[in-house]
């Protein structure tokens, strides 16, 4: 049976995972305790080292808790524990030094992935804040030697000399985007550190920010990144001819309506950009369709589309999950492999074994064809194995139950 | 029977020993029985559709769907059989449409015919289009055959011709009591005997 063969992946609903799963690593873990389906953060400005008030709501079953977690800078060592005795950590090590570190955390973030969302966006403000403090202190001897200096001819001449408050506080405020770009130009082998955009729109993905306006008018294509790292790819099979490209960590590839709709949201831990094949890989990959009834669009995701991994064609505008795949709807099921998304004419499709899921009946087939918006689908048979429906119990049955 | 305490958790009476593994074992089996007699009834009532293509079509209420089969149809339960060139299914009418070469074959009737209409709820049945039906010896044919699940009842009309146990009959209208197995011929109702006399 094709259920059998399903990995225990599968059957997770992506996102938030078990609190438990999280803490595993930890002495003071009390297991499913709690699973919350919320993390929520407090407004207060995040500092290094600083303990953040956390809020986690489980709705099921009415519980929730309260507690704490740090942030730690790159490169230190990661503390930060939620108290009433359930555990996480959100630092992250060095990623360039410690690789397998990278792929611990990394796991944290995707397992708490709202929660990083919130907090990683005020991160990257205080990165840049603090890349340009430290910048600023090596200063600090001479701007202290100035302040005297102009402080002690204040004293000497009847009218003061104005200060220069620019040079006492550091601005806030990240770098314009033109500058940054131009950084990226200039010099790409040291982005890694220096690149901590979180957001690029446009259809490009590599060399930090790029921002197109006009295109968000337009069904285009948003690129929204927690992580650029410069960091080149090799791919294994050197037969593809695909050249090295960058990375992108916890990215999400949204694309618009004609109307700034959102239709889809593309998430996944980690995207790669294959420059010359025009190609986006995502792994994992998972899908939020906004696509409602009648050509409109929802405010919330109508069904979720989940893969191992998956390709983005930006020429042909496909969108591919390899492998595994599911799609669920709040009425369906569909457990499938190699499920396509056509955008061009707002296809998804499979030519692999399908089973459809509905509240009283399984549907089997070789394949699927169906629209964007679930309103109409063809389950295809073969030759060899027809397409079919089954209802355990008599239809009639289950309609006079209901 | 004398109790002979055991070095184990089980006890032993008169060389009969019944531990504690003989009770789980016990109860497995009673609970496998329970779980077969349960499945049962699930499994009689199993129906399925199939064919070479379904469409899958949303209606405005939740988890109510229009199936279309696109060739080949076929929709069997555990008391009958229809196959068709096409089928449609409307699940909240609960309404079952069969067009082209529709066949329907149980235990007792045969029944061919261009199209079959079929009301699940009601349990009726309604061959229309060189309709042909096949019942205990008897072969007819008609313009409708309707057949009432719940009344087991069977109704032919519009020119009926047919042979019954190698008797030939006509008849605007037959009726079949298929409860009594009893056949009744309305309106200018004809029947040829073998030896030539009506």
């Amino acid at each position: 049976m094709l259920l059998k063969e399903l990995p225990e992946w599968w059957w997770k609903r992506p996102g938030l995972g078990k609190l438990s799963d999280i803490c595993e690593r930890s002495d003071e873990i009390e297991p499913d305790e709690v699973k919350p389906d919320e993390v929520k953060l407090d407004e207060n400005e995040l500092d290094e080292n600083e303990l953040i008030p956390i809020e986690l709501v489980d709705s099921e079953q009415g519980a929730s808790g309260s507690g704490e977690a740090s942030w730690v800078k790159p490169g230190a060592e990661q503390s930060g524990c939620m108290k009433s005795g359930l555990v996480y950590s959100l630092g992250v090590r060095d990623w360039e030094e410690e690789p397998g570190r990278m792929r611990e955390s990394q796991a944290i973030q995707s397992q708490l992935k709202q929660a990083w969302v919130k907090i990683s966006t005020k991160i990257n403000k205080k990165r840049e804040f603090t890349r340009v403090s430290r910048k600023l202190k090596k200063f600090i001897p001479t701007l202290k030697f100035l302040l005297f200096f102009v402080f002690f001819l204040s004293l000497l001449l009847p009218v003061g000399c104005e200060r220069e408050p620019a040079e006492e506080q550091p601005s806030p405020d990240p770098e314009p985007p033109q500058q940054h770009e131009e950084m990226v130009e200039e010099d790409r082998t040291d982005v890694g550190d220096e690149i901590a955009e979180d957001k690029i729109v446009g259809d490009e993905i590599a060399g930090g920010e790029i921002i197109d306006e006009e295109i968000i008018d337009k069904e285009s294509v948003e690129i929204i990144s927690e992580e650029i790292i410069d960091e080149v790819l090799l791919d294994e099979d050197d037969s593809l001819g695909l050249e090295p490209g960058q990375m992108v960590r916890d990215a999400r590839l949204r694309l618009y309506s004609e109307d700034g709709s959102i239709r889809w949201e593309v998430s996944s831990k980690e995207a790669v950009r294959r420059e010359r094949a025009a190609e986006i890989s995502f792994y994992p990959v998972l899908v939020d369709s906004f696509t409602g009834e009648n050509g409109k669009f929802n405010s919330e995701p109508a069904y979720e589309l989940a893969g191992e991994e998956g390709h983005y064609l930006e020429d042909d505008q496909i969108l591919t999950l390899k492998g595994d795949a599911r799609l669920e709807s709040r009425e369906l099921l569909f457990l499938s492999a190699d499920i396509s998304w056509q955008l061009e004419s707002n296809l998804i499709f499979s030519r692999e074994k399908t089973i459809i899921k509905g509240k009283d009946f399984s549907a089997y087939g070789q394949g699927f064809e169906a629209e964007a918006d679930l309103s109409r689908l063809n389950l295809k048979g073969s030759s060899g194995e027809r397409a079919r429906i089954v209802w355990e119990g008599s239809i009639h049955e289950e309609n006079t139950e209901q | 029977m004398k109790k002979i305490p055991s070095s184990n958790n089980g006890l032993i009476y008169s060389g009969y020993k019944f531990n504690f593994s003989s009770k789980v074992f016990a109860a497995i089996l009673v609970a496998m029985l329970l779980l077969i007699v349960a499945v049962t009834p699930l499994q009689a009532s199993y129906q399925e559709l199939e064919g070479d293509d379904i469409y899958i079509s949303a209606l405005e209420e939740e988890d109510e769907y229009l199936f279309e089969v696109r060739g080949n149809a076929l929709f069997k339960t555990k008391d009958f059989e229809i196959t068709g060139g096409e089928a449609d299914f409307h699940s909240i009418r609960e309404e079952l449409e069969f067009r082209r070469n529709v066949i329907f074959s149980s235990e007792d009737i045969w029944v061919s015919a261009d199209k079959l209409f079929y009301e699940l709820a009601q349990e009726r049945a309604l061959f229309s289009g060189a309709a042909r039906l096949k019942y205990q010896g008897m072969d007819a044919t008609a313009e409708e055959v309707e057949h009432l699940g719940q009344e087991e009842m069977l109704y032919l009309t519009g020119g009926v011709e047919g042979v019954r146990n190698g008797e030939e009959f006509s008849a605007r209208e037959v009726e079949i009591n298929l409860a009594e197995e009893k056949i009744n011929l309305k309106g200018q109702a004809r029947i040829l005997l073998p030896g030539g006399g009506e």
